[in-house]
């Protein structure tokens, strides 16, 4: 703290010193005896000085001449060529120009008209730092005859003539004083840190866009994408990098946990000691593989350790974190609280999975039914008695399957038949024709008053498969104002259930129909028995049916 | 000491009938995928293979196929799958396995099913 202090005294102290170096040696000297100035710009034109003093933030006193047809702006008045020099250096620092160098005062011409008048102090009085040849020049001035000395060579700072004003509509909002800065710090970075083969056009650049808008704006929209790159760089490197960590996360713990859950359902190490080595098994990550080794051990393995596992779930406390999984607010992961009760927790999941059978979410619903058939193997489809959802064709197919894998007791389909749930009656319809039970035709038959086509298609497919003949006069009265696929169905039933009676009507069929019913009425009459062939030719020859290429068609064994 | 080898592509079930057979003395060879255990039936004599059906690159089928067919191998096969679809079952008795497990499964009737066909091979 005394060494800080003691810091901030020599800094302010050396701070204090330069300051009046600066005044002492910079302050200009009386007109009358000066020898120096110093020269800051020249222009063809003579533009308006306080326009000038604004853009280039100078506060100093500037004097106009006219040298050789340029105007020649300087300021200051010094007694030797050193200090004029000292204050260029100070001027370029402090204000927006880019050069500045000394010049000798009697070589300027008009000086001496300039010495003879009284100049006003610009400390003393600021509004009257314009020189008093603003906008009038002496007569005595000889515009063609000139010879300035320029001291040290030094170039000639050029303002351009016609050279547009840079003012457009954001820097006059943001502010003139600001843009002025920035450009100069611009050529600055430019003169300095910029490649050299690269320097002239970087601040040729920089000036035009402190011209023209469009180019500022370009500049502007060129850096933006830029920085929008990198920002997408960052995130990516970002993210890959922690997928990286957690991967390896989850690969050394998988290991870890896989060994010691292992070790204790083959009975080489107690349970506290597999406890130990369960670190952070409370964390939400390790919580999620300890889970998945032990859904991999039941889905897998059975027998002595088909108790231990869900023993295992239990001693953790993880069932209570599934049974808020199940009742959180997000779908997954009530998808996932309903699996992992499913498959760990059988004792207690029976009571809780009903609640989710008729969830408005897709596939929470989806999930909920599978784990009931999971959890039921008696009577997996009892659920459909209360079922008001969709039982979607996804989740039929999940139950099927399952139903084959798992060697499910096969449910008495018909005692659903009667379910308001289209879905229920339509996989009902399926399971029967799939597993044969024709014991119910009588349910089956009240399904072809149904509303829905497709329930009706079903029912006629069931009718065709588990070859009801009592139910051939229903589907053949119901052939005129059925569907074109159902009627095509019920063509195909008869081949399978039709007699000599049913000849006419798919004789009737074969002069009618569309084609698609043309070509099932020639296969079922044709297949149908040896006297339905013998028809079918006799048909051809005697009634002229052209029915030829329908003959050779279903005869085809491609087909 | 019996040789046998398992070609399982599930890693922790790998390891746990590893684990479980080391124990009684066996010495295991573990192979992730099916044409791995082509490529070490190669070169190496084992006692048994077990094997899954479903893995990687060859399944178990197209190795007892090669096993039985090509190489006119006489080590006995025992097929351990989570698919017991009659269908599946056929095709592997048909190519030449020994006999047939479905998951899940008891390491303790593993170990007697292995036990028995090492038995018959002697």
């Amino acid at each position: 703290m005394k060494y800080a202090r003691a810091f901030c005294f020599k800094l302010c102290l050396n701070i204090f010193s330069l300051l009046c170096l600066i005044c002492v040696q910079f302050t200009p000297v009386e007109a009358e005896t000066s020898k120096y100035a110093v020269q800051i710009a020249a222009s063809k034109d003579s533009d308006s000085l306080s326009d000038f003093q604004d853009y280039y933030q100078i506060t100093d006193s500037i004097t106009l001449f006219l040298s050789q047809n340029w105007y020649l702006y300087v300021v200051g008045r010094f007694k030797d060529f050193k200090s004029a020099s000292e204050y260029a250096k100070v001027i370029i620092e402090t204000s927006n120009l880019e050069q500045a160098f000394p010049v000798e005062l009697e070589k300027i011409p008009g000086w001496s008209l300039v010495k003879s008048k009284q100049s006003p102090n610009p400390q003393t009085n600021p509004a009257d730092s314009v020189s008093i040849y603003q906008n009038e020049l002496p007569a005595e001035v000889d515009k063609t005859v000139c010879d300035t000395n320029v001291v040290a060579n030094e170039k000639i700072t050029e303002i351009a003539p016609g050279t547009p004003r840079r003012n457009f509509w954001l820097f006059e909002l943001l502010g003139k004083k600001y843009f002025v800065k920035l450009e100069k710090q611009l050529i600055y970075f430019g003169n300095n840190y910029v490649p050299g083969f690269l320097q002239k056009r970087f601040i040729r650049i920089i000036e035009l866009s402190f011209i023209y808008p469009i180019i500022f704006f370009l500049l502007i929209l060129v850096i933006f994408f830029l920085l929008n790159i990198i920002v997408v760089l960052l995130i990516l490197y970002i993210t890959s990098t922690r997928k990286n960590y957690r991967e390896r996360y989850i690969e050394v713990f998988s290991k870890l946990y896989e060994e010691a859950l292992l070790s204790y359902f083959l009975g080489e190490s107690s349970w506290e000691k597999t406890r130990i080595k369960l670190k952070k098994h409370n964390k939400s990550i390790n919580r999620k593989i300890i889970i998945s080794i032990l859904i991999t051990f039941q889905e897998n393995l059975k027998g002595a350790m088909e108790n231990g596992i869900p023993e295992i779930y239990a001693k953790l406390g993880y069932h209570r974190e599934s049974i808020k999984l199940v009742k959180s607010s997000n779908n997954y992961k009530r998808i996932r609280g309903i699996k992992e009760l499913t498959e760990l927790y059988p004792e207690k999941s029976p009571e809780i999975i009903p609640d989710y059978l008729n969830d408005t979410n897709d596939a929470v619903r989806s999930q909920a039914q599978i784990s009931y058939i999971l959890l039921h193997r008696d009577n997996p489809f009892e659920f459909f008695r209360t079922l008001t959802k969709p039982f979607t064709r996804w989740t039929q197919l999940i139950a099927f399957y399952l139903q084959q894998i798992n060697k499910l007791q096969v449910a008495n389909f018909a005692d659903y038949l009667d379910s308001e749930n289209p879905n229920v009656r339509n996989y009902c319809l399926r399971m029967i024709n799939h597993f044969q039970q024709f014991e119910n035709a009588t349910e089956i038959f009240n399904l072809l008053e149904s509303d829905m086509e497709i329930t009706r298609f079903l029912a006629i497919r069931a009718i065709n498969n588990l070859r009801l003949y009592e139910g051939k006069e229903l589907i053949k009265s119901r052939y005129a104002t059925e569907s074109a696929k159902n009627q095509i169905e019920i063509i195909k039933a008869l081949k399978n259930i039709g007699q000599e009676s049913d000849f006419d009507f798919l004789a009737s069929v074969i002069e009618t129909g569309s084609v698609s019913a043309k070509s099932e009425a020639c296969r079922s009459l044709y297949f149908m028995s040896d006297v339905g062939k013998e028809c079918i030719l006799r048909l051809n020859l005697e009634k002229n049916m052209e029915i030829d290429p329908y003959i050779s068609h279903i005869t085809d064994e491609r087909n | 000491m019996k040789k046998i080898l398992i070609a399982e592509d599930n890693r922790l079930i790998q390891e746990t009938i590893f684990r479980s057979l080391s124990r009684e003395g066996y010495n295991i060879i573990k192979v992730n995928d099916g044409k791995e255990c082509l490529e070490v039936l190669e070169g190496t004599e084992v006692d048994l293979i077990i094997t899954d059906l479903y893995m990687p690159n060859k399944n178990g089928h197209e190795v007892i196929s090669e096993l039985h067919g090509e190489r006119k191998s006489k080590t006995p096969i025992l097929v351990l799958s989570a698919s017991g679809i009659e269908e599946n079952v056929l095709k592997a008795f048909n190519l030449g396995a020994d006999d047939f497990m479905v998951k899940p499964f008891s390491l303790i009737e593993l170990n007697v099913r292995v036990r028995k066909l090492l038995a018959q091979k002697s």
